[in-house]
Parts: C-alpha cells; sequence; structure tokens
C-alpha cells in the first residue's frame, strides 16, 4: 500500500518524462578546480551497499546548472537538473552492479558565473556486500513534550518506497492522542515485532507470529509498563526497562533538553503467558536499554549507580540538581534458554570510571562487538552533542571510537544490520537539531567506512523535511500486518500483563 | 424505447426550470449582488480585520517543495489544503489576498446560480452561501491560533465551489446510467475534495429523489447509487490514507474546530449553514412542481435574505477590542516597531490581556522607557475573550515571541517545535526558529529553516536579510551587530548575559519569564539589569526589590532614576522602613514626594467613606492609575494564562 493515494513525485514524474528530451551534456570547455564538490547530501568517499537505491545528490556550489558523469566498468550516464543529480534507478543499478566490490567514479561539472568549472572526481565504493532491504524508523518532529503527528514508518533502502506502518493520526488526535514509541523486532524479522503506545488507547501492540495483540506491562510490582525493548533473538520473551522518566530544560545550553530516569528496573515479558518478572531491581542502580546477544545467552544493559542523598527535596528535583553525577556502564547477565534464569550482573565496561556514560547497546550478530552511544552524562544521548559511536571488542576488551561514522554532533541509537557489515545511527550532523538515520559500512577487519545518509529520491530532501527520524532500526522484510490492524487493535482494551516473582 | 422515454423524463423538470430561468433575470440584482458582496467583503475584510487576515497567514505555511505536497495529500482533500494554503499567502497583503477571496466568491456566486437553477427567482440563497463563507472568515477569534485547517481562509470557498461544480455536473443530460456514472466520478473526487465531493453526492442523491415520484426507476437507481457511493467512498478511501480516522472520513476537509478541550460548535455555524443552504437549493432547484413566487414576493424573499445574511455576518464578526490589538501588537513587534506598539497600547479603551502587556514591556525594554512609562499603560489581566470553551494558552500564541526578545531562546525554540507539533510549521514559527538558531551559532538549522522561506511567495525578502549571517556569524558579533543587525542587539545581549541552568515554564510564559528575571542579579549587561530591576517591580516583593534597585543605582550613577523606580522606593521605603533607610535618596519632591502625599491622604479619604478597595482603585485611577503606587494596592486579579 502506498503512503498516499496521490504523490507528487509520480505527477513530477511524469511531466519530467514528457518534457525531457535527453541527458545533459559534459562540458566542452571548462577549468578544473583542485578540490571536492560540495554536495548534499555528501557522498563523496562512501562506501555503499550493493543492493542500495540511488544517492542523488544537489551541489551546493552556488549553481544553477550541474553536470554529473557517473562511471563504472564500461557505463556511463550524465545526469543534471539545475544543481540537483537524480539518478535513474534503471540506470543506477547497472552501473551499481558493475562496480560491486569497485567504485563509481562521479565527475561534477558546475556553471559558474565565470564559466563551468569540473571538480576533483570522487568515488562512491559499493562493497560487496547487501544491506538489509528495510529499515524503519518513528518520523516526529524535534520536539520535547508534546506529540500528536507521529508516526512509525519503513523505508525500503533499495528503492524510494517508504510506507507508514502505524500513524497515530489515524486513530484519535487531541484529548486522546496518543504518543507511539520504541519499535522493535526479533531478529530482525517482522512477524514478531512491538511497539508501545502511551496516553490515549495506551499499551503495547505486540505482533507474535503474526497474530496481534495489546498488553498493558505495567503491574503493582513493577516502575511502569514496559519502555526500552528487546526481543530475545529466538524465544518469545522480552526484555523490557522500566522507568520513570523525567525531563527538564537547559535555559541556554544548546544541548536544550535532559530527559532523566529517576528510577529505573529491567523485567522479562514472556508474550505467551503475559507474564513479567524482575530483571534487576536494585534501588540504588539505574538499570536501563537490555539488549542480547545473538546467541541469546547474554543480555546486556546499562546501569547507573545513583543513590539519593537529600531528603528535603524531591527526587526528581536531586536528579535535576545532580544530573551530571549520572553515569551509565555497560553490564551483562548471563541467560539459560532452558530454564529462563540470569546469571549474576558483570560488569563490561566501566564507563563512570571513565567519567563517561554508555547507553543503547547493540552486538553484533557475530557476537565479536559491541556499539554503544558514548557521552559525558546521563541516557538520552540523542541531545548531546559530544555523543559518539563507540566500538567494544567483546573478546579483547577494547573500546575505540568508530571513525568512519561520528561527526561533532549528537550521534545515537547505533544498530548492526543482519550481516553485521552495516551499522546505523541517528545523527544530528546535519544540522543539529533533526536525528537522520547514516548508515556506515563496517568491514571484515573491523573498520567503519565514512558513513552515508539515507539517500531520497529528492536530493533536498532533507532540507525541506521538518521530523526526525527516531530509533533507526534495520529489517529484512516489511512489516506485513496492514496498519489498519494496527489501528483497530490499538483502540481495544489492553490485556493486563500478571506480575510473577522469580 | 419505452425506457428510453422514462429516462429521459427525469431531465424534463430541469429543462422546464431552466427555461423559467432565462425569463426573469435582471442584470440590475445580479450587479446589485456582486457589489454587495465585494462591498461585504471590503468592509469585513480589509477595513475590520486586515490584521486578523496578516495574523491568520503567518500562522500557517506554504513552501514550493514536494515534501509540502506530499504531507498535505496525506488526507482526502488535499488539492484544497492545498491550493487553499497556497492562495492564504496573499493574505500577507490582506487587501490583495482579500480581493482574490471576492472574486472567487463572485464566482461561487453565479456558480451556485447556475448549478442550482436560482437565477432570476432566488439568487438571495446564492448570496447567503457566500455570506456564511464571510461569516467564516470573520468570525474566529482566538481559534486561528487552534485551527488544523491548512489554507482555511481559501480551502472552504474552493470546497464549496467543488461542490457546485460537482454538482453542476450532475445535471449532465441522459440516461440513468450516465446520471450513475457521473455520481461515480463524483465519488472518485473524494482523494481531491473529501467532504465537498460527498456533499455533491449527498445534493445529486437528493436531486435524484425529487423526481421518485414521476420516474421511480430511474430516480431509484441515480438516487441509491449516489447514497450507496455515500457510504462507500469513505470507506473504501480509508485504506489509503493513514492518517485519516474512520470517524473523520466523512467529515475530511470539512472545517471542524476541534482543541484539547473543546468542539466549537459557533465556529463551525457557517458552514452547516451553507450546506442547509446547499441542500435547500437543491430541493428547490430545477422542479417545475414547486410554484415560483409572484414577482413582488419574490423581491421581498431575497431581499428578507440578504438581510438576514448581512446580520449574521454582523453578529459573526469578532470585534473583540483585545484580540484584535493582540495582533497589530504582535506584528509590530515582531517587526519592531516598537513606537507603534506603545500607540497601540496606549489606544487600548479598557483592560487589556496580559499578552497584550508582556508585549508592550519588550517594546519599553526595547527603547529603555519601562522605569518612566511603564505604568502609564493599562496592566489589567482581562482573559481572552472567546465565544466557546476554548482555553487560550500564551504559549501557544505569543510565547516563541515574547521568549526570544526575553533572550530566552531555548525556551522560543522549543514553544515553536511543540507548537508545531500540533498545529505544523508556520510562517511564523520558522522565523522565530531561524532567528534562534542564528543566534545559537546553529547554522545548519539555521539555513535549513532559511532556506524553506526563501521558497515562498512574502517571507523570501526576511529570509534573504538574515541569510548571510549563516556564512559569516561574525555579523551578528561585537560592532557589526548594530551595524548590519540592530534589531537582533538587545536579544543577544540577553541571551550572552544569561547563565544556563535546568528549567521549565510548566506552560505558563508570564510567570516563568516574571520569576526568572525578577530572581536574576547580573551586574555586566546594564540592560538586562534593568530589566530584573522592572520585574522585580512587578512582583510587588520589597526584598527582591531592594538588591536590584541598589544595584541599578550602582551601576547608572549618570542617569536620573527613572520616576517609576523612585515611586517603588518611596512606598517601599515606607511600608517596611527597617528593610531600608530612604530618609538620604535624592527623590523627585514634585513627583514622588508631594504626589505620593496626595495618593495616600486620597486613598484613606475614600476609604473612610467605606468605598471597597476595588471601588477606590476606580476613582484613584484617573488621577494615580500611571504610578506604581496604583499598580502595587489596586492592580488585583491579573489572569496570567
Amino acid at each position: 500500500m502506498k503512503l498516499h493515494f496521490f504523490t507528487f513525485h509520480s505527477l513530477l514524474f511524469t511531466l519530467i518524462v514528457l518534457a525531457s528530451c535527453g541527458r545533459p551534456s559534459v562540458p566542452t570547455e571548462y577549468t578544473t578546480v583542485d578540490k571536492l564538490p560540495y554536495i548534499l547530501p555528501d557522498y563523496t568517499e562512501v562506501t555503499i551497499p550493493a543492493n542500495l537505491c540511488p544517492t542523488n545528490f544537489s551541489v551546493k556550489e552556488g549553481t544553477r546548472e550541474v553536470v554529473a558523469r557517473l562511471s563504472a566498468a564500461n557505463i556511463s550516464y550524465t545526469y543534471g537538473e539545475k544543481n540537483n543529480v537524480v539518478i535513474d534507478e534503471d540506470e543506477w543499478a547497472e552501473l551499481r552492479d558493475a562496480a560491486r566490490g569497485g567504485s563509481i567514479k562521479v565527475e561534477i561539472f558546475a556553471k559558474l558565473t565565470d564559466g563551468w568549472k569540473a571538480y576533483k572526481p570522487f568515488n562512491i565504493y559499493v562493497a560487496e556486500e547487501d544491506i538489509d532491504p528495510y529499515i524503519s524508523y518513528r518520523n516526529i518532529q524535534p520536539s520535547y513534550v508534546a506529540y500528536e503527528k507521529l508516526a512509525i514508518r519503513q523505508r525500503n533502502l533499495t528503492n524510494f518506497d517508504e510506507t507508514d506502518i502505524y500513524n497515530n493520526l489515524g486513530v484519535q488526535t487531541e484529548a486522546n492522542g496518543q504518543c507511539i514509541n520504541c519499535h522493535s523486532y526479533q531478529n530482525y524479522k517482522t512477524d514478531h515485532m512491538l511497539f508501545h503506545m502511551r496516553q490515549g488507547y495506551g499499551g503495547t501492540l505486540i505482533v507474535n507470529g503474526g497474530q496481534l495483540k495489546k498488553v498493558d506491562l505495567k503491574t503493582d510490582s513493577t516502575i511502569s509498563a514496559g519502555v526500552y525493548p528487546a526481543w530475545h533473538p529466538t524465544l518469545n520473551v522480552i526484555a523490557f526497562s522500566t522507568n520513570s522518566t523525567g525531563q527538564s530544560f537547559h535555559t541556554k545550553d544548546l544541548s536544550k533538553i535532559e530527559v532523566q530516569d529517576t528510577k529505573s528496573d529491567l523485567i522479562l515479558y514472556d508474550v505467551d503467558t503475559d507474564e513479567v518478572c524482575n530483571i534487576s531491581n536494585d534501588t540504588t542502580e539505574l538499570e536501563v536499554f537490555p539488549t542480547w546477544s545473538a546467541d541469546g545467552r547474554t543480555l546486556y544493559f546499562c546501569s547507573a549507580h545513583f543513590e539519593y542523598d537529600n531528603d528535603s527535596v524531591a527526587k526528581e528535583t536531586e536528579m535535576i540538581q545532580r544530573y551530571k553525577e549520572v553515569k551509565y556502564s555497560l553490564y551483562k547477565k548471563s541467560f539459560d534458554p532452558n530454564t529462563r534464569r540470569f546469571g549474576p550482573t558483570e560488569l563490561v565496561y566501566d564507563a563512570a570510571a571513565a567519567n563517561k556514560s554508555v547507553t543503547l547497546p547493540r552486538v553484533s550478530p557475530d557476537g565479536k562487538y559491541l556499539v554503544m552511544a558514548y557521552g559525558d552524562f546521563g541516557c538520552f544521548h540523542v541531545w548531546h552533542h559530544e555523543a559518539d559511536i563507540y566500538l567494544l571488542n567483546l573478546q579483547t576488551n577494547a573500546l575505540r571510537k568508530l571513525e568512519g561514522i561520528n561527526s561533532d554532533r549528537s550521534e545515537s541509537y547505533p544498530s548492526f544490520s543482519s550481516n553485521g557489515r552495516w551499522i546505523m545511527t541517528a545523527s544530528r550532523r546535519d544540522d543539529g537539531n533533526y536525528t537522520r538515520p547514516y548508515i556506515a559500512y563496517f568491514d571484515k577487519k573491523g573498520r567503519c567506512h565514512k558513513a552515508f545518509e539515507v539517500p531520497q529520491r529528492d536530493p533536498d530532501f532533507y532540507t525541506f523535511f521538518l521530523r526526525s527520524y527516531n530509533r533507526p532500526e534495520f529489517m529484512v522484510e516489511p512489516v506485513a500486518t496492514p496498519l489498519k490492524n494496527f489501528v483497530s487493535m490499538a483502540k481495544t482494551d489492553a490485556k493486563k500483563a500478571t506480575f510473577v516473582s522469580k | 424505447m419505452t425506457k428510453n422515454k422514462k429516462e429521459k423524463e427525469v431531465e424534463t423538470p430541469v429543462r422546464a426550470a431552466k427555461s423559467e430561468c432565462k425569463c426573469s433575470s435582471g442584470w440590475g440584482w445580479t450587479l446589485f449582488y456582486v457589489i454587495a458582496i465585494v462591498a461585504l467583503g471590503v468592509y469585513y475584510l480589509v477595513v475590520k480585520n486586515s490584521d486578523v487576515l496578516f495574523m491568520a497567514q503567518s500562522r500557517q505555511l506554504w513552501y514550493s517543495s514536494e515534501i509540502y505536497w506530499n504531507d498535505l495529500m496525506k488526507l482526502p482533500g488535499g488539492l484544497l489544503a492545498w491550493t487553499g494554503s497556497y492562495l492564504t499567502q496573499f493574505l500577507y497583503k490582506p487587501a490583495l489576498g482579500s480581493g482574490i477571496l471576492m472574486a472567487l466568491w463572485v464566482v461561487l456566486y453565479f456558480l451556485i446560480q447556475k448549478s442550482f437553477q436560482l437565477k432570476g427567482w432566488l439568487p438571495g440563497l446564492a448570496f447567503a452561501a457566500v455570506m456564511c463563507l464571510l461569516a467564516g472568515e470573520i468570525d474566529l477569534g482566538y481559534w486561528i491560533y487552534y485551527i488544523k485547517i491548512p489554507g482555511y481562509y481559501f480551502r472552504e470557498t474552493l470546497g464549496f465551489m467543488a461542490t457546485a461544480m460537482l454538482f453542476w455536473i450532475g445535471r449532465l443530460p441522459g440516461n440513468k446510467w450516465v446520471s450513475i456514472a457521473v455520481n461515480v466520478l463524483v465519488g472518485l473526487t473524494y482523494p481531491l475534495f473529501g467532504f465537498f465531493s460527498l456533499l455533491a453526492l449527498l445534493l445529486l442523491a437528493l436531486r435524484a429523489l425529487k423526481s421518485l415520484k414521476t420516474n421511480k426507476v430511474s430516480a431509484a437507481y441515480v438516487a441509491g447509487s449516489a447514497a450507496l457511493l455515500l457510504v462507500i467512498v469513505p470507506i473504501v478511501f480509508y485504506q489509503f490514507y493513514p492518517e485519516l480516522p474512520m470517524y473523520d472520513a466523512w467529515v475530511v476537509s470539512f472545517p471542524l474546530f476541534r482543541s484539547e478541550e473543546t468542539i466549537s460548535l459557533p465556529s463551525m455555524m457557517p458552514y452547516l449553514v451553507l450546506v442547509v443552504l446547499l441542500v435547500l437549493a437543491t430541493l428547490l432547484s430545477g422542479s417545475a412542481k414547486i410554484e415560483r413566487p409572484k414577482p413582488v414576493a419574490r423581491h421581498l424573499l431575497n431581499i428578507v435574505i440578504v438581510v438576514l445574511s448581512v446580520l449574521a455576518v454582523e453578529v459573526s464578526d469578532f470585534s473583540d477590542y483585545n484580540f484584535h490589538a493582540e495582533t497589530r501588537i504582535y506584528r509590530a513587534v515582531d517587526e519592531s516597531r516598537w513606537d507603534d506598539v506603545l500607540l497601540e497600547s496606549a489606544k487600548a479603551p479598557g483592560d487589556v490581556t496580559r499578552e497584550m502587556v508582556m508585549l508592550r514591556n519588550i517594546a519599553l525594554f526595547n527603547k529603555g522607557t519601562a522605569g518612566e512609562a511603564m505604568f502609564h499603560y493599562n496592566n489589567m489581566g482581562e482573559p481572552p475573550c472567546v465565544r466557546d470553551s476554548l482555553h487560550v494558552h500564551m504559549v501557544q500564541c505569543a510565547a516563541p515571541l515574547i521568549y526570544l526578545h526575553h533572550g530566552k531562546t531555548n525556551f522560543s525554540l522549543r514553544w515553536c517545535i511543540e507548537n508545531s507539533v500540533e498545529y505544523d510549521f508556520s510562517f511564523n514559527n520558522l522565523k522565530i526558529l531561524a532567528l534562534c538558531s542564528l543566534i545559537h551559532g546553529e547554522l545548519k538549522a539555521a539555513r535549513k529553516y532559511l532556506d524553506i522561506l526563501t521558497n515562498t511567495l512574502f517571507y523570501k525578502d526576511w529570509a534573504e536579510h538574515y541569510m548571510p549571517i549563516t556564512e559569516d556569524p561574525s555579523l551578528i558579533k561585537g560592532d557589526k551587530l548594530k551595524t548590519h543587525y540592530p534589531e537582533l542587539a538587545n536579544i543577544i545581549e540577553l541571551r550572552n548575559h544569561m547563565g544556563t541552568t535546568l528549567d521549565g515554564d510548566n506552560g505558563l510564559c508570564e510567570m516563568y519569564i516574571i520569576n526568572y528575571f525578577s530572581n536574576t542579579m547580573n551586574r555586566e549587561s546594564k540592560y538586562l539589569q534593568e530589566i530584573t530591576l522592572d520585574y522585580a517591580i512587578l512582583q510587588k516583593d520589597i526584598q527582591l526589590f531592594w538588591p536590584h534597585f541598589m544595584l541599578y543605582a550602582t551601576l547608572n550613577t549618570d542617569k536620573e532614576m527613572p520616576i517609576h523606580y523612585q515611586e517603588a522606593a518611596y512606598l517601599y521605603g515606607k511600608l517596611e522602613p527597617q528593610s531600608m533607610d530612604i530618609s538620604r535618596m535624592p527623590f523627585d519632591k514634585q513627583r514622588i514626594v508631594e504626589r505620593y502625599a496626595s495618593f495616600n491622604q486620597a486613598s484613606q479619604s475614600l476609604i473612610k467613606t467605606g468605598m471597597s478597595p476595588k471601588q477606590v482603585g476606580e476613582s484613584m485611577k484617573a488621577s494615580y492609575g500611571d504610578t506604581f503606587w496604583w499598580f502595587y494596592f489596586f492592580c488585583r486579579d491579573v489572569h496570567s494564562y
């Protein structure tokens, strides 16, 4: 199902097809410029998957006319419409396939006031490996408290198709509107998936082997309903954090907002029995962001040791006063899939000792690496400019910053593709405010190559699109559950989960 | 043959009516209606509501981009929303936008007459329909801050034009199968026109039902198909629109006035009446069965309709002084026309809203005259006037601009974004977002917002004025700032001299600002320091006042102490002599010492007459309403929101 019935591009495409009468020619006379052209999105010297859609871009050199020549093997095509380079999908497939394991050479010619310039050519490297064909994310204005126009969407990376998985405008707005969040999948597949709804029609929508249900994970024995989820790779159990979360606002700091947990625990939810039990509920620890190893035998999570020591103020107030003291480190617990019992907590990386705070860990499918967001303090690194993606080698315990994927702005929410060759992150490098999905090639030697922004049909898309991309997740298949089924289920009462002591 | 004959009969009454129309038209009356539409349009739109129309366009968005188009196409009626938004831009020049609107209304007037065959005997009905649209433009009041209807000011006009045109198409001659095919065609326009296509189907069903007695089978087929489509079309298309709730499928693109707290029937009334009028027009149109009134009665009927329509428009006009003044003051602050802000504030005939007070104080701060003139203006807090149970919150109206001019750019930016979540982005909040981002040094973000504004009809120049900063941020630093962008100088000075902390306004802009500034001490910026003193005075807190006052005196030894600061110091010295010894302070003898004595004497004598404090305040307002003393004792029950 298409996202909307009438799309501008279908109309535009028809007009372009009717109006266009040939491709641009490379100018015969030009002067060379010894610098790379300034293009957006920046696809210079990036490494892309062998099944990616065209990397359309715009040349931002103050020109109104460009010609781009893309060449691979003995294939060559030219493009250019005003300052945009929009590549035909079929021709792109030819170029990309010819360049698999090699590169596509891109030459840019721009007409400036003093004539045509030829910029230093650049390469778009094409990896041998494909990428998972789908990603999903939540589109939302980079808001603080308010919510209304929210949609969880899925995007086919091999073309430009985007559809809504769920859109809360289609359910209820105003007073009974909902916040939807935390979409999550079991092992990259979508027949086991979930997302939450808060406020109106609150609950967690779970697809369990294609069957849809809605549950309320809040019990009298837990802090909250399930928040940050991690579906076990093989079992029908989901680890959640439960959080009591607050927000406060910087009056001047450009981080603008702090999101803090005043308390948090970890729980395990059995999808088949709707039972909930504790994984970790130490009152002096703020446990959060569970994630499973690929074999399902280890649960990693983050936790900050925090003891309230001022009885004269509310916990929320004390947390705001001491927010920079909250440092999350990385821990793990062994898990026996047969008995469903967890082992003792073990420290994996002591970020607090390094005066840092790590969040949102994800383990590579081969179990060798773990990526996480690494910042100065706190748990909400999307608002922390200094936050970057770090890689922990789980075999050597060596930690390093992933150079290719980071920027001088916030990077958070890293994840591995199902083949482990691609790392995606939610980055604010474009403008500091709107998170965008960036993907970097992670080669067999553990090196991260220069990240690229998920391509769009319109090269100026990210300039004009006023919503963020939250929680970008890889998927090997699209969500099969029709949106309207989610809508119908959303309107039903949630089944209460029951707490069991284990 | 028999069947064909019967099918042709369906059209017979239509033709009969058509022939009657021809013989009873009058150019004089036509001219009268056209002039009336234009005259009333000019009066109510251009003369009485220019300020509101300007505000209305600034609170919506249109920009040339595939993204914007696709965004509006996510709901049925997207074409109307997109076109309406495009045309709403022209309200930037209210006379121009109003002119376009009036031209459309004249077209609609003729279209309704033609489609419903009213010409010559009931043109008043078409005129009344246009008046409904006029009423719908001017009755919104504070709903202009809360409507979630892109292109509202033109969309409904275009929508009803679409209905009239579709109904006209439905009159195409032919057998029942042609009529059914036309019904299907009308149903298929639902993605473009939403509710207005369904309305056309409803009217077509009614029209067919009218001939049920004479052409039973054909009429039943045609009416039945229209009725069926009326039910089926929204259900079918609902599947294609993720953002369309089922309960909205039949009314999508009809102007529903919904907010968190209320659904406003008064605001929807003009459109409900218009729908009823079109139903009435359908029932009356083209039927030979209905006996036409005699010419005199006909004219009388039309005149009654015209008079009632004009009365309805007058009643609908939201003429609350404060509402209109707020829109004018907001624009003046936005354009840094401080004298105009103060002139407008001085004109307020009664108590003003707190938003007006906040915006006026910004002008006084910028002119450096708060200490001399703050209490020369009305400082009361009249709640915003609403016709229904709409709750008006300052954070959803002027708060982003108010925060911006207090240097609280983080909060300004926050409320622009928060409001955009529910009410979408607008020219207004994109401008403020761009300015905040420039001031923050977030140049890429600023560039983004400016790029969008560059792709608009009327904000291109504004965007291009600020675009150079994205290339050279030093333009808003040091000496260059006052040369190139003097309008940002005070904002940047405030921001530069404020510390950072974690905080929150809990949705109460005014209370937050008063508390924040009155509790801030700063000696580096004289501008900021004086504002902290002004807010300390507004707090009516003696202990809070003295440190600010003393610091002001220390920093401004070269200046004469402004009169309101003297008034506050003198009063507080009298009220709490233990807090501060004022005996050696050089108060102005005539304006402070003697005037306070007379103020005190007057109030004491009035109290002795048994007057309530409120009555005393009213009695003394003319003589002492321009003093801090009057504000301190008698400005009560201020409604902050």
